[in-house]
């Protein structure tokens, strides 16, 4: 890959990563250096034979990992992101937003993955596999429970996405 | 369907979301009341992806020159020196090989023409020897 074409798939695949790593661990600074340090692992040690399906699964799986090693920081930043999250991200969300950002954050780490893979990335499930690391066959009923949740934790809040 | 897995046909539909759909999968969208969750799911998640952050991305350019300086020297792998090896033999065999080509090349150029005969042989071999080193090297920097 040259420094053209990885600038490319960079600005494409930049937005919903970003946004992804960002729901995981609430602050932009920690945000971006696990985005970082994703796409320098990705330079440095992917295989050039992947497909762009394959290297966005490769970067969900690193940055997965990544916000595993630093699960002590995120959750200290947490504590600070509670009063600094809305300057940071400082959109004028809609309130079904803020809701769908709460309810989200109540799925346990798995289920934000297969759920973000699934609804916002589009992957199919073989690619959720590969990227969240659990066998393809166990895709179908993980996201279906991470669905069936997340569809609960909305309806308690009064939300139903489908009428919005 | 069944009540505990999703819609065989939900990632289609995931899938296209912003594509035009096909009548097919419209028809099955109106009909499958796990796939119109799916879809107003998906919608309400894009705009949480979507939303404006005020802070830029780090700038892929810096990221890029980061991962080239940092990178590992290719280390001597089996391949490395296997590589090498065939270069090495590559060379041996184009000298080895000198005398009949010339030899080959003389029933063909005049026998006036000796320095040509020479000059082509050279190119013979040089491009040889220049072809297995390109390929070499390809193999030896994953290009």
């Amino acid at each position: 890959m040259d420094q053209d074409s990885f600038r490319h798939f960079y600005e494409k695949t930049v937005p919903t990563l970003r946004a992804y790593v960002l729901q995981r661990c609430a602050r932009v600074e920690l945000a971006d250096d696990i985005l970082q340090e994703a796409f320098l692992r990705f330079l440095k040690s992917a295989p050039a034979s992947l497909t762009e399906a394959q290297m966005r699964s490769y970067l969900y799986r690193t940055s997965e990992n990544l916000i595993v090693d630093r699960w002590h920081d995120i959750q200290r930043e947490q504590g600070i992101a509670a009063s600094h999250a809305m300057n940071a991200v400082n959109a004028p969300a809609p309130e079904v937003i803020n809701a769908m950002e709460r309810a989200f954050s109540q799925l346990d780490s798995k289920q934000q993955t297969l759920v973000w893979l699934a609804y916002v990335e589009g992957f199919d499930h073989k690619e959720i596999a590969a990227a969240a690391n659990v066998g393809i066959k166990s895709v179908r009923v993980l996201l279906f429970r991470a669905k069936q949740k997340l569809l609960g934790i909305l309806k308690d809040m009064g939300i139903h996405p489908e009428n919005q | 369907m069944s009540d505990s897995n999703i819609c065989p046909q939900e990632p289609r539909i995931l899938a296209s979301i912003g594509d035009a759909m096909s009548k097919d999968l419209s028809r099955h969208l109106r009909e499958c009341l796990s796939c119109q969750e799916a879809k107003a799911l998906a919608d309400q998640m894009r705009q949480l992806a979507t939303r404006h952050i005020a802070a830029p991305p780090p700038d892929p350019d810096i990221i890029w020159v980061m991962a080239q300086l940092s990178k590992p020297h290719t280390p001597w792998t089996r391949e490395t020196i296997g590589s090498i090896a065939a270069l090495a033999a590559s060379a041996l065999l184009a000298v080895w090989m000198w005398p009949t080509i010339t030899g080959y090349l003389s029933a063909i150029v005049p026998k006036s023409a000796e320095t040509a005969n020479t000059f082509l042989t050279s190119c013979i071999v040089a491009a040889a020897i220049a072809g297995v080193a390109f390929r070499t090297i390809r193999r030896l920097t994953g290009e």
